[in-house]
């Protein structure tokens, strides 16, 4: 449901709000009838979280990560995850210099602004892991020299459904390194008719100009901090913690870093928005994406996020 | 143990990540060490704390701990450390040097000297975030050390935005990134700053005060004598009219005195050695061999002294009350039992017209007829060939006052260098002078011609200042005049100047003068927007001393009792103290209850309207947002879509906007009263089919 915003538009972040309509109209070309997840990846990008993008092969998940990198100017890598794939193969290694007969750090492909991890599930835990031990520290350590990974540093991580063979399903543990998880479903009947009719939006992608410079995203993460949460409001997301934590249909309750990961992702999601404080309607835009990967039902072990969320927005009183 | 830790975390780079616990400990060793931004703003919050005390280091202290400073900004601009040799002999150049100008590390200008040498020293080698924690707390005490040495409302401000500067540098060290912007992050340490003032306030009244300086610092003592001295020679008084300094303030209760009887006493001067005038010492004469008589209407007055180092007090002649601590010598002037080291504030009573009666001690006849032998013949003469013709002291007086008026005498401020016998060149031949000089000839003269006569410093008049209308009296009225002791009359005031420039009794010294150049520009009558301003300033600083640096024990106890809590006891003002503190807290402790009243009706407001729907047939769903709400509202309610959207913003903008404004409060109440709804037939069921 779109929101009315425009009744209450703050002019502090109207440039904020102006700029990032610029970045999701021009990704919105790419990837297309997708208007709302890509706000939420925005979202999640401003909140300077890491996101995870689930869905089944070939829906255009890799084409939305290059896409937003393409926005911003940033710095890409992709990254195949493949079942035999090292730490050493992301971090980098030291290497011996014949020459001053030395070690020299070879940095690897984890040293760039925004990394596509494609098929983060298909590797094994060993290497998940040294990605995700990369992604909570912002520095990578190899024997014992510390290189600190450049900033804005993203990760969008895609897999595919955990029941497909050939998977290491990641644990819940590193599930919570990711602010959001998306799925990004089939477009609908326009726009895949578009789809179909239209370019190659692989070649597209070459020709997209960067709309926003990755120093004016870092001051748009830094203003996140300056949007202003209400008492009320925190009153309400206290009470959709106590929620999950109380109902006895949930496998677990969320966690305090859950709690603190909507916040942050509804105060971005109001700076999208162009305004300057958070009402009710932006923490239940971002719930779905921010717990559906950290709650799971016991009773039905296959329910979708939306399903999860609606659990519990539904029952839970804003006031 | 290290090198096991060193061969696992070696071994990292063939088998993956190190276990967590082991790569943890480089970010907590990390987080340790200060950005570089930190850096910049706590040397930048190190030289403001440093501004105001370089006027008062030596020279050379100062640039040393400057280019201290500039040698740590720059190599933190390198990314470089600094060598620790030479921080250790930078270090100890500056003790020496210190111990070396000074002599010691003790008392106020030394110790403050070496302290902000060791607050620059630990900023220097500052690399962690310990290292900074003691630097700001090292400024916060060098802050204070401001304290010692001046005491004025523009110091406290600046005292105030460097306590500011340094919890915002505090604050810095202990964010880390992502943190809120600098900006509100420096709004939120104002905010502490402030909220700390009603503290500071309740402690500053309430806290038993000390009389005089807290710390007997040695230097005090002899350190700010300004103003009159107890000695008085040709020019020194002329000098000091140079100076627009304020001397001290004076609040009439009533209407102030005739400006001609604004005589304020300061050091009696007895014993001329033929250049100088010397003060007697008070034991020199018995006590009550002279009484005083009153007439006329009494004077209530406070005056406010300026420090300066001397134990007298310029109460308007002739002090009757004055109060404890202080005493009034044979010569009626008023002595405070210590110097006047801060500013002082006296409560007098005194009577402008009065007479001494009694007979004049032998001891003080003989050193009211003293002059010293063989100096200064000519004028000796004048005055025996006066006494010869005249046939009464009285008649001395009026015929020397006669001779001064008659003569081409000149009051400047200017007057000519004088020789061996002043007096005679003053009188036969220069011709000009200022008070002192016609103050002392006249002396010379009485007592040449056997009348006992004393010269009496002090000043005279004073400007008043509408804005705070007190009587402010500067340096440049300084003033010298005359007493004579005529039998059956006692001690009478002599003003020799009066004779030859009468203006300068009857409306001050700036009237009275032709060279007006020769005069501070701010008693200067032409000067008047500045003068203005002057007096503005003034104000401000007569109220700061009345009531921030003349708070007393004695003020204090007079507020305890007008407070009443009755007579002051220390164990009182100490359950007041708690008392009030504990009110401030709890005031700030309720303030979010208040908040949460605030926001009831807030919300009652809005229930108001939700329920005028529910009952059109639109209830509000519990989990629905406001926007939510009045969007499907919209639409079911075309008619009332103003309304419900000027309601949901007024309460959003209450209920979760960052700057609510008062009047939407009574804004949204009105609205959610004033709507009227009608219910819809199948509304209910429209809005399902509509979610």
């Amino acid at each position: 449901m779109a929101k009315d915003s425009t009744l209450i538009a703050q002019p502090e972040f109207r440039d904020a709000k102006r700029d990032l309509d610029e970045v999701v109209r021009q990704c919105g070309l790419v990837v297309l009838g997708k208007q709302q997840r890509l706000r939420l990846a925005l979202s999640c990008m401003v909140a300077g979280g890491h996101l995870l993008i689930e869905d089944i092969p070939g829906v255009g998940k890799t084409t939305m990560a290059h896409a937003l990198a393409c926005a911003f100017g940033l710095k890409y890598q992709r990254i195949q995850f493949t079942s035999d794939l090292l730490p050493a193969d992301i971090l980098g290694a030291a290497i011996f210099d014949k020459k001053n007969s030395e070690f020299v750090f070879q940095a690897g492909p984890i040293f760039n602004q925004l990394i596509l991890a494609d098929e983060v599930n298909r590797t094994t835990p060993k290497t998940q892991s040294a990605l995700l031990e990369a992604m909570e520290e912002q520095q990578v350590t190899v024997e014992g020299n510390t290189h600190p990974l450049p900033d804005p540093f993203f990760v969008i991580a895609t897999q595919n459904p955990s029941h497909q063979t050939g998977t290491f399903p990641l644990p819940e543990s590193q599930l919570d390194r990711f602010l959001m998880r998306l799925s990004l479903g089939y477009p609908d009947r326009e726009a895949e008719r578009q789809l179909l009719t239209g370019e190659d939006r692989r070649q597209m992608l070459d020709t997209l100009p960067a709309v926003m410079p990755p120093a004016r995203l870092l001051e748009l993460q830094r203003s996140v901090i300056d949007v202003h949460i209400a008492e009320p409001l925190l009153d309400y997301v206290q009470k959709l913690l106590a929620f999950s934590r109380a109902d006895n249909r949930f496998v677990h309750g969320l966690s305090p870093r859950a709690g603190l990961g909507l916040v942050k992702a509804a105060r971005a999601w109001a700076l999208v928005d162009g305004r300057s404080f958070v009402i009710p309607e932006d923490v239940q835009s971002v719930l779905t994406a921010v717990v559906g990967h950290r709650l799971s039902l016991k009773n039905d072990a296959n329910a979708t996020s939306e399903a999860v969320a609606n659990l519990l927005i539904e029952n839970v009183d804003i006031l | 143990m290290t090198s096991l830790v060193n061969a696992l975390r070696s071994s990292t780079v063939l088998r993956g990540p190190a276990p967590a616990a082991l790569s943890r400990r480089a970010p907590l060793v990390q987080a340790q060490r200060l950005s570089s931004s930190v850096l910049y703003g706590c040397g930048a919050s190190v030289i403001l704390m440093l501004a105001p005390q370089m006027t008062r280091t030596p020279a050379w202290e100062s640039a040393i701990l400057m280019l201290a400073i500039v040698w740590k900004l720059f190599s933190v601009w390198r990314r470089t450390t600094l060598p620790r040799w030479g921080l250790s002999v930078l270090a100890l150049l500056l003790a020496s040097g210190i111990f070396a100008t000074f002599g010691t590390f003790v008392g106020r200008t030394a110790g403050s000297a070496l302290l902000m040498a060791m607050l620059v020293m630990k900023y220097v080698e500052t690399r962690s975030v310990r290292d900074a924690t003691i630097v700001v707390y090292l400024a916060y005490f060098v802050i204070v050390t401001n304290f010692l040495f001046n005491q004025s409302v523009v110091m406290f401000a600046y005292m105030l935005v460097s306590v500011w500067v340094c919890t915002l540098t505090l604050m810095n060290l202990h964010t880390r990134a992502p943190s809120p912007s600098i900006m509100s992050r420096a709004r939120w340490t104002l905010r502490c700053v402030l909220e700390a003032l009603p503290i500071a306030l309740v402690l500053f009244v309430l806290f038993p005060r000390i009389s005089g300086p807290l710390w007997g610092i040695p230097e005090d003592r002899h350190s700010a004598t300004t103003g009159l001295s107890d000695s008085m020679s040709p020019g020194m008084i002329s000098s000091l009219s140079r100076s627009a300094r304020v001397a001290f303030r004076v609040k009439f209760s009533d209407n102030p005195p005739d400006y001609e009887s604004l005589y304020w006493r300061g050091p009696v001067l007895w014993h001329y050695d033929g250049i100088t005038w010397i003060a007697a010492r008070h034991a020199d004469f018995p006590r009550d061999s002279v009484r005083l008589g009153v007439a006329g209407q009494p004077v209530d007055y406070t005056l406010t002294m300026q420090p300066h180092g001397r134990r007298w007090v310029f109460a308007l002649d002739v002090p009757t009350r004055i109060p404890s601590g202080t005493q009034l010598t044979q010569d009626l002037q008023m002595l405070d039992s210590d110097p006047v080291l801060g500013v002082k504030r006296y409560s007098l009573t005194s009577y402008p017209s009065y007479q001494t009666s009694g007979e004049l001690g032998k001891f003080e006849r003989v050193a009211a007829l003293q002059l010293p032998p063989g100096q200064n013949p000519a004028t000796r003469a004048l005055g025996t060939r006066i006494a010869e013709e005249a046939s009464s002291p009285a008649q001395i007086v009026t015929d020397t006052l006669a001779y001064f008026r008659e003569r081409p005498f000149v009051y400047t401020l200017s007057p000519p260098l004088l020789g061996e016998d002043p007096m005679d060149e003053f009188l036969f031949s220069s011709r000009r002078g200022f008070c002192e000089h016609f103050a002392s000839a006249f002396v010379v003269l009485m007592r040449a011609a056997g009348v006992p006569a004393r010269v009496v410093t002090g000043y005279m008049g004073g400007e008043m200042n509408a804005l705070g209308s007190y009587l402010l009296v500067r340096q440049s009225d300084a003033h010298a005049w005359a007493e004579v002791w005529l039998s059956g009359r006692g001690w009478v005031r002599v003003d020799p100047t009066a004779a030859v420039a009468p203006t300068r009794i009857a409306s001050g010294i700036e009237q009275a003068l032709n060279d007006l150049d020769e005069l501070p520009l701010l008693i200067r009558p032409d000067a008047r927007y500045l003068r203005n301003a002057a007096l503005l300033w003034d104000s401000l600083n007569n109220r700061w001393n009345n009531w921030v640096l003349g708070y007393g024990p004695e003020i204090q106890k007079r507020l305890f009792g007008g407070m009443g809590f009755g007579k002051y006891t220390a164990a009182k003002a100490a359950a007041a103290l708690v008392l009030g503190i504990a009110c401030l807290l709890a005031i700030i402790s309720i303030a979010p209850l208040l908040k949460s009243r605030e926001r009831n009706r807030i919300l009652r407001a809005y229930r108001i309207y939700c329920r005028k729907l529910a009952i059109a047939g639109l209830p509000r769903r519990p989990h629905e947002g406001p926007l939510d709400y009045a969007q499907r509202a919209r639409e079911v309610f075309p008619s009332h879509a103003e309304q419900i959207d000027l309601i949901t913003k007024l309460f959003v903008g209450l209920f979760y906007a960052d700057k609510p404004q008062e009047q939407w409060q009574t804004q949204l109440s009105t609205h959610a009263r004033s709507l009227r709804v009608r219910k819809k037939r199948g509304a209910r069921a429209e809005a399902k089919a509509a979610s």
